[in-house]
C-alpha cells in the first residue's frame, strides 16, 4: 500500500441504507432534537410520487412544517432565499432534502442561511467560511450518482452575475444520508445509466487522482465493485431492489471517495462540456471517463491495473497478463458504455457527437470544442489530474471524444 | 449486502509529515481559538507538546496545557478550562489522555453533575466542543471509538468521538513493542471480523484499509524491535512512520468499533483476558482477540459468504485472484496463522498461539467457542 506523505478523509454523514430506511428518518430527526422539518425537492421528484412515498414511510410520526417543490434543474441564489423565507415563515428546525443534486445543493444553501440567521449566502462563499454546525440535513438522494447527500460542496447560480458560486466546508456535509431504493425504482433507463456512470467515474478518479488516499480508494474501489455488478442488470430489470440499492450505496461510496481526493481530468472536460453547451452532465462523465484513463495512463498504470479487479472480477484480473491489466479496464470502460448504448436502444451516448436534447439537435457542436478546450483550462480540478493538460491536449481528447475514435497516446505531451 | 446498513464515523482523519500544520487552519474552521492541550507526563518529557507547540507558533491560537497525572486532576482541568475560557481541547496523548479529554467534553457542555449520576448516559446529544486527537503510539481503538467511561459510568455517543484524529510520525512516542503488539492484533481483529462478516459496503471500506495497514506495517515493526525493547524515538523515522501507519490503523479500528459495538472477537478478548491469570505482556487484550479471529473464521469458513475477499487486504490484488474462490477462506485464515507464526518468532519469550497453548482449559475453550459464532445471511 503506498501512502501518500499527507492526506485527509472525513466523512461525517450519518448512512442509512437499506429497503425501509425511509422509515429510520423520524428517528434520526429526533436523535438531532428536529422534530419540525421543511422538505425540499422538484416538481420531477414530486410528480413521480416519491414525496408520497416518503410521506407514507414517515406516518405520523413527525410533522412535515412544509413541501416545497420548486427548486429548478439549476439551483440558483432566488430560490435558496425564497426557501430560507419559507423555512423561517413556517418555523422549522430541518430540513429533508428529496432530490438530485440541485435539490441537495439548494438545501444546503437554504440550511446555511437560516443556521447563521442571514439573508446574504455571498458572504459564506468559497472554502470553509462556515464555522459552526448547521441545523440538521437529512438528504434524501432520488438519483444514484452525483454523490450529493455525502460531500462538503455546494454549487449555486448567481444568475445576475452569470456565474456559479461554490460553497465548501464540513459543515455543509448533510448529517444523515438516506439510501433507500424505492426513490430509485422508476429512474428511466437512460438516466441510470448516465448517473451510474457519474458515479463511476467519480470513484475512478479518486483513485487515479492526486489526492489519492488508502481510505478514499478502499471507498472507491467497493463503488466499482457494485456499480460494475449491478448497473446492467438493473437497466435490463428496473424494479431490482438489490440492484437499486447497490448503484444508490456505489454513488455515495463513490461521493465519499471522491470528496476526499479530489477528481481530475474527465471532470475538468465534463464540467467545460456541461457549461458551454449545457449537456446533461452524467452522460459527458460516461464519454470521457475512458479518455481520461488513457490520457493518464503512463502515470497511472499500477492503479488502473488494480481497478480491473473491482470492475471486472477475480477470474478475469487473474487471466490478464500483469502488463495488460491496466488497458483491460479502461476496454472495460468502453464496452460498458456500448453495452448500455445496446440496452438504452442508444439514449446512452457513447461520443459526444451522438448527444441529443430531446428534439434532436446535437448537444454538443463540434466547432465548440474550442471554447470547451479553453473554459476546462479554468476548472480547479485540473490541478489534481496525474498528468499536466494544456489546451492542446485538452482539445485532441475533446475531438476523439466527440468522434467515439481512439485516443493517440503518442500524441500525449507527456509531462 | 444486508437489508439495513448504516454507519457513521464523524472524525476526519489527517494522517502524514507534517500535519500538525494543518491544525490551526483546521481548528479555524470549527471556530476554535484558544484550545486546551492535555497531555501526560511520558509525552511531555519526551517533548511532543514542543512539536504541538511549534505548530501553532505565528498562529491565532492561543493553547494551554495541562499535564494529566493523577485521577485527581479531573477537578482541577475542569475549572482551568473554564476559568481561562478555552474553547476547544486537544488531546495529545493516548488512553487515558483521551478518556478524560472525553469526559471533560461531557461535563463542559452537559454540566459536572451529569458526569457523577448520568440519568441517561446512552443519550447524548450533541454537538460537544471541538475535540482533537493527537496519538504518541498505536492503541487498542478506543481512543477514536465514541465511548468514555468516568467514575464508573460508561457514557456512549458518536459525538464523543474526536472531531479530527491527527496522526503523525512527529507525536509517536517510544512504545514497547507488546504495547505495538497489542494495538496491531486487535485493529487486524476488529477490522478482519467486520470485512469478513458485515456485509455493510461502508464498514468494510473502512475495515479494508485497517487490515492494509496493519499487515504493512506490524511484523516489520516487531522484526525491527531489538528483542522486545523499546520502539524509542532515538530510532528514528523508519521505525515512527510504522507506529503511525498502525495508529491510523487503531483508529480506523475505532470508527469501527463504534459502529459495530458487539463484535465477537472484543467479546472474546475480554472474556478470555478475564479467566486467564497469565500477564497481559504474553496474553493481552489484542492477542487474545487475534486468537478468537483465527477460531471465528475457523468455524465459518464453509457459511460465510464474504470471508474469501478477506484475502485481498490481507494480501493483495494478484495473490487474491490467483487463489480460486473454493479456497480463498482457507488461504485468508493461513496468512493469519502465518502472521501470528512470524511474531512469535521475533518474540524471545514467546507467544501463544492457540487457545491451548494460551493455557485455556477445554471448558473454557468450550465456552469462548460458543461467543465465537455468526448467524451467517
Amino acid at each position: 500500500m503506498v501512502i501518500p506523505d499527507y492526506y485527509e478523509f472525513g466523512s461525517r454523514t450519518h448512512i442509512m441504507a437499506g429497503y425501509d430506511a425511509l422509515e429510520q428518518i423520524p428517528g434520526l430527526l429526533s436523535s438531532m432534537d428536529a422534530q419540525n422539518p421543511m422538505v425540499i425537492t422538484d416538481q420531477g421528484v414530486s410528480r413521480a410520487g416519491l414525496v408520497d412515498i416518503l410521506l407514507q414511510a414517515l406516518d405520523s410520526r413527525i410533522t412535515i412544517k412544509t413541501i416545497q417543490d420548486d427548486v429548478p434543474a439549476d439551483s440558483d441564489l432566488i430560490t435558496v432565499h425564497t426557501l430560507a423565507g419559507q423555512y423561517r415563515k413556517y418555523g422549522c428546525n430541518a430540513i429533508i432534502a428529496l432530490g438530485g443534486g440541485s435539490v441537495m445543493d439548494t438545501a444546503k444553501g437554504v440550511n446555511i442561511l437560516v443556521s447563521a440567521s442571514s439573508d446574504n449566502l455571498l458572504a459564506f462563499s468559497g472554502a470553509n467560511a462556515l464555522t459552526h454546525a448547521l441545523n440538521p440535513l437529512v438528504a434524501v438522494p432520488t438519483t444514484a450518482g452525483t454523490g450529493s447527500e455525502v460531500t462538503r460542496v455546494a454549487v449555486i447560480s448567481d444568475p445576475d452575475n452569470l456565474r456559479k458560486l461554490l460553497f465548501t466546508s464540513g459543515f455543509l456535509m448533510p448529517d444523515a444520508a438516506v439510501l433507500d431504493p424505492r426513490m430509485t425504482l422508476t429512474l428511466p433507463a437512460p438516466v441510470t445509466a448516465a448517473t451510474a456512470m457519474d458515479a463511476l467515474s467519480h470513484a475512478v478518479e479518486a483513485c487515479l487522482c492526486l489526492g489519492r488516499n488508502p481510505l478514499s480508494t478502499a471507498h472507491a474501489h467497493e463503488a466499482i465493485a457494485l456499480i460494475s455488478q449491478h448497473l446492467l442488470p438493473v437497466i435490463l430489470q428496473p424494479d431490482h431492489k438489490p440492484g437499486r440499492l447497490a448503484l444508490a450505496t456505489g454513488a455515495a461510496l463513490a461521493g465519499m471517495a471522491f470528496s476526499n481526493s479530489m477528481v481530475g481530468m474527465v471532470h475538468t472536460l465534463g464540467h467545460s462540456v456541461g457549461s458551454v453547451c449545457h449537456a446533461p452532465h452524467g452522460t459527458c462523465m460516461a464519454v470521457l471517463l475512458p479518455y481520461g484513463m488513457a490520457y493518464n495512463l503512463h502515470k497511472t498504470q499500477p492503479l488502473l491495473a488494480d481497478l480491473l479487479l473491482p470492475m471486472a472480477g477475480a477470474d478475469v484480473y487473474a487471466r490478464t497478463p500483469p502488463a495488460d491489466r491496466a488497458q483491460k479496464a479502461i476496454d472495460w470502460v468502453n464496452r460498458m458504455n456500448q453495452r448500455l448504448h445496446q440496452v438504452t436502444a442508444g439514449a446512452h451516448a457513447v461520443c459526444l457527437r451522438e448527444m441529443k436534447s430531446q428534439d434532436g439537435k446535437s448537444l454538443v457542436p463540434g466547432h465548440l470544442l474550442p471554447k470547451i478546450a479553453h473554459t476546462a483550462l479554468g476548472d480547479g480540478s485540473i490541478f489534481y489530474n496525474p498528468e499536466d493538460l494544456d489546451y492542446d491536449d485538452c482539445l485532441m481528447v475533446l475531438e476523439a471524444a466527440f468522434n467515439g475514435a481512439p485516443l493517440d497516446l503518442s500524441r500525449v505531451k507527456k509531462g | 449486502m444486508t437489508a439495513l446498513n448504516h454507519f457513521l464515523c464523524r472524525t476526519k482523519t489527517a494522517f502524514g509529515t507534517h500535519a500538525l500544520d494543518h491544525l490551526p487552519f483546521d481548528l479555524s474552521g470549527m471556530n476554535a481559538r484558544k484550545p486546551f492541550v492535555i497531555t501526560d507526563q511520558a509525552a511531555r518529557d519526551a517533548g511532543v507538546h514542543m512539536v504541538l507547540a511549534r505548530a501553532c507558533r505565528d498562529t491565532y491560537l492561543a493553547p494551554g496545557l495541562a499535564t494529566l497525572t493523577d485521577a485527581g486532576d479531573f477537578e482541577t482541568l475542569y475549572h482551568l478550562f473554564v476559568d481561562k475560557g478555552y474553547d476547544s481541547i486537544i488531546a495529545l496523548g493516548t488512553g487515558q489522555v483521551v478518556q478524560t479529554a472525553k469526559a471533560l467534553n461531557l461535563a463542559l457542555c452537559l454540566g459536572p453533575e451529569r458526569l457523577r449520576s448520568p440519568a441517561d448516559p446512552g443519550q447524548i446529544k450533541g454537538p460537544l466542543l471541538p475535540l482533537v486527537y493527537i496519538p504518541t503510539h498505536p492503541e487498542s481503538g478506543q481512543d477514536t471509538a465514541g465511548e468514555t467511561s468516568f467514575s464508573g459510568h460508561c457514557f456512549v455517543s458518536a459525538h464523543l468521538m474526536p472531531d479530527i484524529a491527527v496522526i503523525t510520525a512527529d507525536t509517536m512516542l517510544g512504545t514497547p513493542l507488546a504495547a505495538v503488539l497489542d494495538s496491531g492484533l486487535s485493529s487486524l481483529a476488529a477490522c478482519c471480523e467486520v470485512f469478513a462478516f458485515s456485509g455493510n459496503p461502508f464498514a468494510r471500506s473502512y475495515a479494508y484499509a485497517g487490515v492494509c495497514l496493519v499487515m504493512d506495517t506490524l511484523l516489520p515493526l516487531a522484526q525491527q524491535s531489538d528483542h522486545g525493547d523499546l520502539l524509542c524515538q532515538k530510532a528514528g523515522k523508519h521505525r515512527r512512520l510504522p507506529l503511525a501507519k498502525l495508529t491510523h490503523a487503531a483508529a480506523v479500528s475505532g470508527y469501527i468499533q463504534s459502529n459495530f459495538p458487539n463484535l465477537k472477537t472484543r467479546q472474546a478478548g475480554a472474556h478470555i483476558t478475564a479467566l486467564h491469570p497469565a500477564p497481559s505482556a504474553t496474553l493481552s487484550s489484542g492477542l487474545c482477540m487475534a486468537l478468537a479471529l483465527v477460531h471465528l473464521l475457523e468455524n465459518s469458513k464453509d457459511t460465510c459468504p464474504w470471508l474469501g475477499k478477506l484475502l485481498l487486504p490481507l494480501t493483495d490484488a494478484a495473490h487474491y485472484a490467483g487463489v480460486p474462490g473454493p479456497g480463498q477462506p482457507d488461504a485468508a485464515v493461513r496468512v493469519i496463522r502465518e502472521l501470528l507464526q512470524a511474531l512469535y518468532e521475533t518474540l524471545p519469550q514467546g507467544m501463544p498461539e492457540t487457545f491451548d497453548e494460551a493455557g485455556l482449559t477445554p471448558r473454557q475453550i468450550s465456552e469462548i467457542s460458543n461467543l465465537l459464532t455468526y448467524a451467517h445471511p
